[in-house]
């Protein structure tokens, strides 16, 4: 059973993503969050108070009011390494900037990056994608 | 006696007979005595006369070394003869060919009139007509012989010499009137030798005074000339600048030297023939007329000096006068050539009687040379002085401020007008200034060190020089130097531009540059922003038909719409990538970095097949030498919108439908055909095909920017695309882009 958080501005496409997991495999945990800054204070709070509902794939939108993605990818760095590492993050988004692609692969939790929207496809991909013991980059 | 007799007469006459016979011993002896007495006052005699004969001799020797003329030597031997042979007449007769003078003769002690002295002459010669060289004739006259007639002359002794070689004849006769014994003592057998050698030594003092009065006559002559010479040299060495003074100068010398009566020097200028120079002793300096009869006369010979007799036959021919004043003179002319190319005629006019030898002909070679010189020397001013004004044009008519210095007095030695309307000062303003006038103050030491650097050929251009003009205002000039030749001393030109409006216009254009790229930035944002927001509704859309189509419930007919609904959204979405595509390649930088072609086509080829459920096959051949390097964002657009164009316009329903990709990449540049089998293109569209939203054919969807795309881009990474294609069977476009790894990795 996989943790899922997905995090976006757009309502739709959270109700899209939450329905199309549900339908591949329905026993999936879902956390919606509609802004990065929620996202990050339930992630705070999950790993003071419940670590074991701590997220294994994170969907994230780049494009989002107050704190877009990659602000959300630089507060991640600020959470244990031990925490991080056990994170995939996967980029979804509707920008063709080749730059937010190129930028994205810079950071080591991040595993891959979707366009919109979620197939089946890139569900099962996300599923067969396993955690990699990558170097930080204060090693 | 009588004391003897009286003794003898009274003593025996036995003893008086001894007495006798003592006395006559003794009268005998007296006798003797007296006869060598006699022979010795004889013996005297003959020595003293010896010993005066020896000291004439001498005398004459001393003399005859001093003798400086025929006549002078002529009296001398004369007297000498007369002295030494104790003769009464002595004539000498002293021939010399080719002296003026036929005969030298000389008398002494007998009084003759010229003609008596020419009949005496005459005698001599007859004498030894027939007689060898130094045969001595002495003889005894007889009443009948001619001598006697002119001279009355009783004994004769004569002889004549010669001197083979010079040619000359010496004839000496001397004689004795008086009456008396056969010969007279002087003239007899003995003196015969004393005679002959007297006669070979008067020879030899001769040919000695001729050969030092031939030296001396020469020296005379070189003299003469020398005088000649160097009064003509002096002339000559006042040389002009101006070749043509020199050139007349020449021609009048010309005469001179040759002793010539005149001289002309015509020559030919542009095709045309014309007297330069002409130069006459009685005083016309231009000959008239403009026949060129000297060139004429000369080019008629094929020797380059040329010598002829001026005829009337001549001069008739010719119209011109003054060529008749010359008639009879000899005419010595020389061609001038400059490069084999004849350029005129020098001739001289001599007096017919002067002899026409080497010399002369040397003397006209040289001074025919000596103006060509002045010719060349000639051409060679003109050729400068164009070039000088040349020079002087392109230094006035220059846009560019000249400035000439000089570095070892720092003065300005040469400004050109530009210059002074540049800095705002006449020219006489502008070169009297010094360098500090010209810039500013604050600037000075930076621009001295710049000048002297210049001077040293350490730089040879400096910009954005700042300068000072009259009115104290500030320009800045871009300032180029170079060492050139002025008045033959090497200086320092400066050539200035004034480019403070180029330099006010290119900051303008530098903030304009930056204002530009801000505004460019804020568009591309914007259009991704655009792009971004246009397109998320659209995801919503297709994700949203997605989750429809997993829903196994679905009607047919909604399933229909659905799908309907989707490809809609799925080309709208395709436009916007396009439109941003375009954009993009117009506004972002060229991007250079390695290509890996082969990963590139197949991901590109894997990425857009799904666009048709009918079967594609790709066929990619590539050749690859060398690692390549372009923008590799544009070079996957570009292939993404052929390959994509290949799928798109396949041929419907056609089994086997396949794109062939053949790649050739090295060093240099890479060459890839991408050819398909597909519906092809019309002739007519073709040409328009890279049109902005041209489209072809409408057998599917598409926004007529792809091909257009591809253009903009091959026009970014230096490439060309070009299309072949039979309608109906298929397309080919080849394209070729340069590779960037020289410029990017060296």
């Amino acid at each position: 059973m996989n943790k899922y958080m997905l995090i976006d501005d757009d309502e739709f496409f959270l109700i899209l993503n939450k329905d199309i997991l549900s339908l591949s495999c329905p026993e999936q945990e879902v956390r919606e969050f509609n802004s990065a800054t929620a996202a990050l204070r339930w992630m705070e709070e999950t790993l003071e108070k419940a670590p074991s509902d701590w997220p294994e794939n994170i969907l994230l939108d780049i494009r989002m009011p107050f704190m877009n993605g990659f602000d959300f990818l630089e507060k991640l760095k600020n959470f244990p390494e031990a925490a991080i590492r056990k994170v995939k993050v996967f980029m979804m988004t509707s920008s063709l900037d080749e730059r937010d692609f190129i930028k994205a692969r810079t950071y080591p939790f991040v595993y891959n990056y979707f366009t919109k929207p979620l197939t089946m496809e890139m569900i099962e991909e996300i599923e067969n994608t396993t955690l990699k013991d990558w170097k930080s980059e204060s090693a | 006696m009588s004391n003897a007799d009286k003794h003898s007469l009274n003593n025996d006459p036995l003893e008086i007979l001894e007495l006798r016979k003592k006395y006559e011993e003794l009268q005998l002896r007296v006798t003797r005595f007296s006869v060598i007495e006699q022979e010795l006052i004889h013996a005297r005699n003959r020595l003293d006369r010896e010993v005066m004969i020896y000291r004439h001799l001498q005398d004459f020797n001393a003399r005859a070394l001093a003798a400086t003329s025929d006549t002078d030597y002529a009296q001398l031997v004369a007297e000498s003869m007369m002295d030494i042979f104790e003769l009464e007449v002595a004539f000498v007769c002293i021939d010399i060919p080719n002296t003026g003078d036929a005969a030298c003769t000389h008398i002494e002690g007998y009084p003759l009139s010229g003609e008596q002295r020419f009949q005496l002459q005459l005698y001599c010669m007859n004498l030894f007509t027939d007689l060898p060289p130094g045969t001595l004739r002495s003889f005894v006259t007889r009443e009948t012989d001619k001598v006697r007639t002119i001279i009355p002359l009783n004994q004769v002794v004569t002889i004549q010499v010669k001197d083979p070689q010079l040619n000359i004849t010496i004839t000496l006769l001397g004689g004795i009137t008086k009456k008396g014994s056969l010969f007279y003592e002087p003239l007899g057998k003995d003196r015969e030798a004393s005679f002959v050698v007297f006669s070979q030594q008067v020879l030899a003092y001769q040919v000695n005074l001729f050969k030092t009065q031939t030296i001396r006559d020469q020296y005379r002559i070189l003299e003469v000339e020398q005088k000649r010479i160097v009064s003509i040299a002096e002339n000559f060495l006042d040389f002009d600048t101006n070749p043509d003074k020199n050139i007349q100068k020449i021609v009048e010398l010309s005469s001179q030297l040759m002793n010539g009566v005149g001289s002309v020097y015509e020559k030919i200028e542009n095709d045309l023939l014309y007297t330069s120079a002409g130069f006459d002793v009685s005083g016309f300096a231009e000959k008239e007329g403009n026949e060129n009869i000297c060139f004429k006369l000369t080019q008629q010979s094929e020797r380059d000096i040329v010598c002829l007799q001026i005829t009337e036959e001549i001069t008739a021919n010719y119209i011109s006068t003054w060529i008749r004043r010359y008639t009879g003179k000899t005419f010595l002319a020389a061609i001038l050539r400059i490069d084999k190319k004849p350029i005129g005629t020098l001739a001289v006019f001599l007096e017919a009687s002067t002899p026409v030898n080497d010399n002369i002909f040397q003397l006209i070679r040289i001074l025919s040379a000596a103006l060509t010189v002045e010719e060349r020397r000639k051409y060679a001013l003109k050729a400068l002085s164009e070039s000088e004004e040349k020079y002087r044009m392109i230094f006035e008519g220059t846009p560019n401020g000249i400035i000439v210095a000089d570095p070892d007095i720092q003065r300005f030695q040469y400004v050109n007008k530009t210059a002074c309307l540049m800095f705002g000062y006449t020219e006489e303003e502008l070169l009297s200034k010094s360098l500090d006038d010209l810039h500013p103050a604050e600037s000075a030491e930076q621009v001295i060190n710049l000048f002297s650097d210049m001077a040293a050929g350490k730089i040879s251009q400096a910009r954005n020089v700042p300068c000072m003009n009259k009115q104290q205002q500030v320009f800045y000039s871009d300032v180029y130097t170079n060492k050139i030749s002025f008045g033959g001393r090497t200086m320092q030109a400066g050539f200035f531009t004034d480019v403070t409006r180029q330099r006010q216009d290119q900051q303008a254009i530098l903030k304009t540059n930056i204002e530009l790229k801000k505004i460019n930035a804020e568009l591309d944002n914007f259009v991704y922003s655009v792009s971004h927001d246009l397109r998320s509704p659209l995801l919503a859309i297709l994700g949203l038909v997605q989750l429809i189509n997993l829903n196994q419930e679905s009607q047919p007919l909604v399933k229909k719409y659905i799908h309907m609904i989707s490809t809609s959204a799925s080309r709208m979405d395709d436009t916007i990538k396009e439109i941003l595509e375009y954009s993009r390649n117009a506004r972002l930088e060229v991007k250079t970095g390695e290509i890996s072609f082969e990963t590139m086509i197949r991901e590109i080829f894997n990425d857009i097949k799904h666009l048709t459920t009918d079967e594609v096959r790709l066929d990619l051949h590539i050749r690859q030498t060398d690692s390549f390097y372009s923008d590799p964002y544009r070079v996957n657009t570009l292939f993404k919108n052929i390959i994509s164009n290949a799928i798109k316009y396949r041929k419907k329903g056609k089994e086997d439908s396949y794109i062939r990709i053949d790649l050739l990449a090295d060093g240099e540049q890479a060459l890839i055909r991408f050819e398909d089998n597909g519906e092809g293109v019309e002739p007519e569209h073709q040409d328009r095909i890279f049109d902005m939203f041209y489209r072809a054919s409408n057998s599917a969807p598409g926004t007529g920017l792809g091909l257009y795309i591809c253009k903009e881009i091959l026009n970014n990474i230096d490439g060309t695309i070009a299309l072949e294609s039979v309608p109906g069977e298929g397309a080919v476009f080849t394209v070729k882009f340069a590779n960037k790894k020289t410029t990017t990795h060296e």
